[in-house]
């Protein structure tokens, strides 16, 4: 009989203690015999070839960083523009994201108020990027009032570290060297980015805001950075339909499609999110900023389509009125536009060009009512009447007459296709919904007709082979148009 | 990977930071400063970075844990040691043999009341912070897995059961025991290893830790390639693969085809490696340029020729751990020797062999639970001990086929054979592993062999919320792997690849680097950034 001993050695179990193995020791399990370690170098002779390898590196670096980064970048137009316009007495400026680029004509406020605008806003702009924005023209120009754009994902979780490193970049580009160094360094150490891979990867920054991957868009990115041309002219060529109008001001025509509605929602599935206490401190930053230096500071909550509003439900309230009152603790004024009252502001449907943004007239309708607002402040009036305070929640549902958009989903159900339907308006529409089959040839059968029920059950053999799709139509009860709004939704048969 | 149910926010660090990068270089600067003054002290500069390590990185109130684990494995085998002294000195006053037998056997009871009372102490605490919650979840009297809002400390299983060798060690007087507490929490401690291991033995990593080595002794080179590897493995292999995978397995249907779960096990088998043994790199390279050479944790385990080699090549500190303290003491017990004795009668081969299959059984349900203590977990772990048990229980009958059928065992289209073979058994275990819910692991195994549906695999994963442009940005993750593939084969054959490739010229070292450099990143901004990292939008 076998020993104990003897037992355990037959078993399965690791063997050889690779646990002794020091970090770095050759693999010797392999037949051919591992090479000697090569002869250590002499200390200049290692020195030299660190240097060269790190110089070479850099060398890659420099020359994919002046194919790659997106010389005409938003950041990079406004930074631009701004250095153009050091010697003007501008007074006022925006900051903020997308939103507020596209919100505000600075023309517009300038031509009734007589004041100097300038919209540093960019997209995706960070609240930290817009506290340094803000300040930057405390600084140059001694500005009498900011006006911060923001909207809902500006104080959520979202981040964007392309955004913070297209606009340290674009900053960089007109500072001396010693500043610029200490301007990134400070991005590379700041909080979003220190403790993970971005603040390692932003020193490769044509990954963070590229030009599109085609050899075309590569050479004239680099052909525009060598040249004399200017980031506002190769904006203008790259960005198919934008224009700039001046002072920071760029914008494009379209109008959004409320058929695509699904596609523009800004909420996503996992639904709205709650703010961040830290874009909340950052707020608190700028308004402690402004009051230090004695400037007016005006946050207002870009406008957007009802629909993209009433996706958030009660969180949109909620969490809004954190705002107001982190906002209006520290001594600025809080405008949600989104909430406007009739009287003051009304867009119009044509003024979207997405879920988030303003076109050209849009705008500019916009701003000519800002002025109004701006006008109350400037005799020492509230513009707390120009809005549905978040109290009044449910007198702002009740005040949306007209149905914003629907949006449709489809799920399968005991062998049916259920398309599902959701029209967003207001408290007091009653609506109905017409759910029609469309044939590859565009011609429609209706499967539904109106009814409020906004589900349509479809048994799998009405759906023909392949890919199809449903047209959901709806309007308000009691209407005869053929429709107020209506949206597609694939199903697959 | 990080202890699973950490708390998000509570591994907040990432190696591959500039934090991370500014951290080792103000410790490298302080240890050589304080080693060139004063080389005695220099540990004591690793045991500041350590618990300043422990505190950025983990939460500093859990601590309390690490410094309670030290203090008991500390103070116990010190407590042996008189121990063995008193019982010494009894032995010598005993007036007979009888006398000092009875000296003798009293103090070895004592002694195992000690080494008990030190286990359960640090077990206990182990298994409440990370088994109790999920426990009463299991039992239906908890709401979550982490409703109790139990605090899991940092790297609590590695130096819980780092501690725990130590103690044993000490216990079966395999060396003296430190009698410096300082010294004691530093080898506790160590940061390269408090977030994923290795397992360290005191032997082989204590002296290292308090002996103060010149910059001049240090590979930096190879340690820097040894990280950038790492990083590779993890950001561009591992932090690619895990949203596909996530989306593919976060819920999973009746109708789920089989290709589609096969596809989802692969990438799992690539994330899992690239995570863990990409980290395990990065540490292991971080500890290096201390000149501290933790002990390996990987030796290329898809290149292995069956289960079992298998595991003495994946987590090979674990597998050692359980070796040396679960296996060898239950299979040489007496109810197992007993065990081995009655089976024999059946036939020598049953005889030598079942106990070490029931104490293999063991050793992997205690890993499969060290993983987590779900029943997906536990049965992952017996299915790994089950595979093994049988593949030594019918090792003679494979060896008498392979003779029947006159294969060449020797043969390299065997060994091909035989990885392909582990390879798949291995990926049978991911399915218990990665797929959370232990009816889903069945459901998906199912389905994979009677509901393949290749035709169905690109409708589902787009079903799943994965784009065209998500699976083609894996090309990245393809490409990862292609190099960890050539680098892995090479080692195999015994190439010491670092050393090859520091013998390249500058320049193409330099092209290489960037090459790497440049996956790192590009495959950083894919994962990183959850609005459009590396897509075309204009800032």
């Amino acid at each position: 009989m076998p020993t104990s001993s003897e037992k355990v050695e037959k078993a399965e179990v690791p063997e050889k203690a690779m646990a002794t193995v020091p970090a770095g020791t050759p693999a010797t399990n392999g037949t051919p015999a591992p090479r000697k370690p090569r002869a250590p170098r002499h200390g200049w002779h290692r020195a030299l070839e660190v240097i060269v390898i790190v110089a070479l590196i850099i060398g890659a670096n420099v020359l994919i960083t002046l194919g790659f980064e997106l010389y005409s970048s938003l950041a990079n137009v406004m930074w631009d523009e701004y250095r153009a316009a050091a010697n003007e007495n501008i007074d006022t400026v925006i900051v903020g994201s997308s939103t507020g680029q596209r919100s505000f004509d600075p023309s517009v406020l300038d031509a009734t108020l007589g004041t100097t605008t300038f919209n540093m806003a960019t997209p995706a702009q960070e609240l930290d990027d817009s506290y340094t924005a803000a300040k930057q023209a405390i600084e140059d120009h001694h500005v009498k009032r900011v006006i911060l754009a923001l909207d809902y994902e500006s104080v959520s979780t979202v981040k964007w570290p392309g955004s913070h490193v297209a606009f340290a970049r674009a900053k960089m580009a007109g500072e001396s060297f010693p500043q610029a160094v200490a301007d990134y360094w400070k991005l590379l150490t700041s909080s979003s980015f220190f403790d993970g891979a971005d603040s390692i990867c932003a020193l490769f920054p044509w990954g963070y805001n590229h030009v599109e991957l085609d050899a075309e868009h590569i050479a004239t990115n680099f052909n525009d950075r060598v040249s004399d041309t200017t980031p506002v002219e190769a904006a203008e060529r790259v960005m198919d339909g934008w224009t700039y109008y001046g002072n920071g001001y760029g914008n494009y025509d379209g109008v959004l499609d409320y058929s695509t509605a699904r596609d523009h929602l800004s909420v996503s599935v996992d639904g709205p999110a709650d703010f961040d206490q830290q874009g909340l401190d950052w707020i608190q930053n700028i308004c402690d900023l402004c009051r230090e230096n004695g400037v007016q500071l005006v946050v207002v909550v870009t406008p957007r389509p009802a629909y993209n509003v009433l996706a958030y439900g009660e969180k949109y309230p909620e969490q809004m009125s954190r705002l107001q009152q982190v906002v209006e603790q520290a001594g600025g004024t809080f405008l949600d536009a989104n909430l406007a009252r009739g009287g003051w502001y009304e867009p119009r449907d044509t003024d979207f060009y997405d879920g988030e943004h303003l076109n050209h007239d849009g705008a500019a309708r916009f701003s000519q009512a800002f002025v109004g607002a701006l006008q109350v402040l400037d005799a020492g009036g509230s513009t707390s009447d120009l809005t549905y305070s978040y109290d009044q929640w449910d007198n702002y549902l009740a005040s949306i007459d007209e149905i914003s958009a629907v949006i449709s989903t489809s799920y399968l159900e005991d062998n049916n296709t259920v398309v599902s339907a959701m029209a967003y308006t207001g408290s007091n529409v009653q609506v109905e919904y017409r759910f029609s089959l469309v044939a590859e040839d565009g011609s429609t059968t209706v499967i539904q007709d109106w009814s409020a029920s906004d589900t349509c059950a479809i048994p799998e053999d009405e759906i023909p082979e392949g890919s199809s799709q449903v047209e959901v139509c709806v309007r308000q009860v009691g209407s005869t148009v053929g429709y107020d709004r209506y949206c597609m939704q694939d199903i697959s048969g | 990977m990080c202890e699973k149910y950490l708390k998000p926010g509570d591994c907040i660090l990432e190696l591959f930071s500039l934090h991370f990068l500014l951290f080792l270089v103000a410790s490298l600067a302080a240890y050589h400063a304080v080693g060139h003054l004063a080389r005695n002290y220099a540990w004591l500069v690793l045991l500041a970075a350590s618990l300043a390590f422990y505190c950025l990185v983990g939460r500093w109130q859990t601590l309390a844990y690490m410094l309670a684990c030290a203090a008991v494995t500390w103070a116990a085998p010190l407590a042996l040691a008189r121990m063995d002294a008193r019982c010494k000195e009894e032995r010598a006053a005993a007036p007979d043999r009888a006398a000092r037998r009875a000296a003798k056997a009293a103090w070895a009871g004592r002694r195992r009341a000690v080494l008990v009372a030190a286990l359960l102490a640090c077990f206990g605490i182990l298994a409440y912070l990370k088994y109790w919650n999920v426990l009463l979840y299991e039992v239906g009297l908890a709401a979550s897995p982490a409703s109790l809002g139990l605090l899991l400390p940092l790297g609590i299983s590695f130096y819980t059961f780092q501690s725990v060798s130590y103690l044993v060690d000490a216990y079966n007087g395999r060396f003296e025991p430190q009698r410096n507490f300082l010294k004691h929490l530093l080898f506790v401690s160590w940061f390269p290893q408090v977030i994923q291991g290795p397992i360290n033995r005191y032997e082989q990593l204590s002296p290292q830790l308090l002996e103060y080595h010149e910059a001049r002794s240090v590979r930096y080179d190879r340690a820097i390639l040894r990280f950038c590897y790492g990083a590779l493995k993890k950001i561009a292999i591992a932090n690619m693969l895990v949203g596909v995978i996530e989306a593919i397995f976060s819920n999973v249907t009746t109708g789920i085809p089989g290709s589609v779960v096969v596809f989802g096990i692969l990438l799992y088998s690539a994330q899992q490696y690239g995570d863990f043994s990409g980290g395990i790199d990065m540490v292991e390279a971080a500890s290096s340029l201390f000149g501290v050479g933790m002990a390996e944790n990987f030796r290329r385990p898809y290149f292995s020729v069956s289960l079992a080699d298998f595991w003495r090549r994946w987590h090979i500190t674990l597998g050692t751990w359980m070796r040396d303290y679960v296996f060898f003491p239950f299979a040489v017990s007496r109810p197992m020797r007993a065990l081995g004795a009655r089976a024999s009668r059946l036939g020598e081969h049953l005889g030598r062999t079942l106990p070490a299959c029931v104490a293999n059984l063991l050793v992997f349900l205690i890993v499969g639970l060290w993983h987590g203590a779900e029943p997906h977990y536990v049965a992952w772990g017996l299915y790994n001990g089950l595979v093994i048990a049988l593949a030594d229980l019918l090792a003679p009958a494979f060896r008498r086929a392979n003779e029947a059928l006159r294969v060449d065992t020797g043969s390299c289209a065997h060994r091909v054979f035989c990885v392909v073979r582990t390879f798949l058994v291995v990926n049978v275990g991911w399915y218990f592993d990665r797929i959370y819910d232990f009816g889903d692991s069945l459901l998906c195994l199912r389905n994979t062999f009677t509901n393949f549906d290749a035709s169905a695999f690109l409708v589902t994963l787009h079903e799943d919320g994965l784009a065209t442009l998500d699976l083609q940005f894996l090309a990245f993750a393809a490409l990862a792997c292609i190099i960890v593939f050539i680098v892995s084969l090479a080692q195999e054959r015994g190439v010491d690849v670092p050393e090859r490739i520091l013998g390249w010229n500058c320049v193409a070292r330099a092209a290489l680097y960037f090459l790497v450099l440049g996956l790192i990143v590009i495959t950083s901004f894919l994962t990183q950034n959850v609005a459009g990292g590396f897509m075309y939008a204009n800032f």
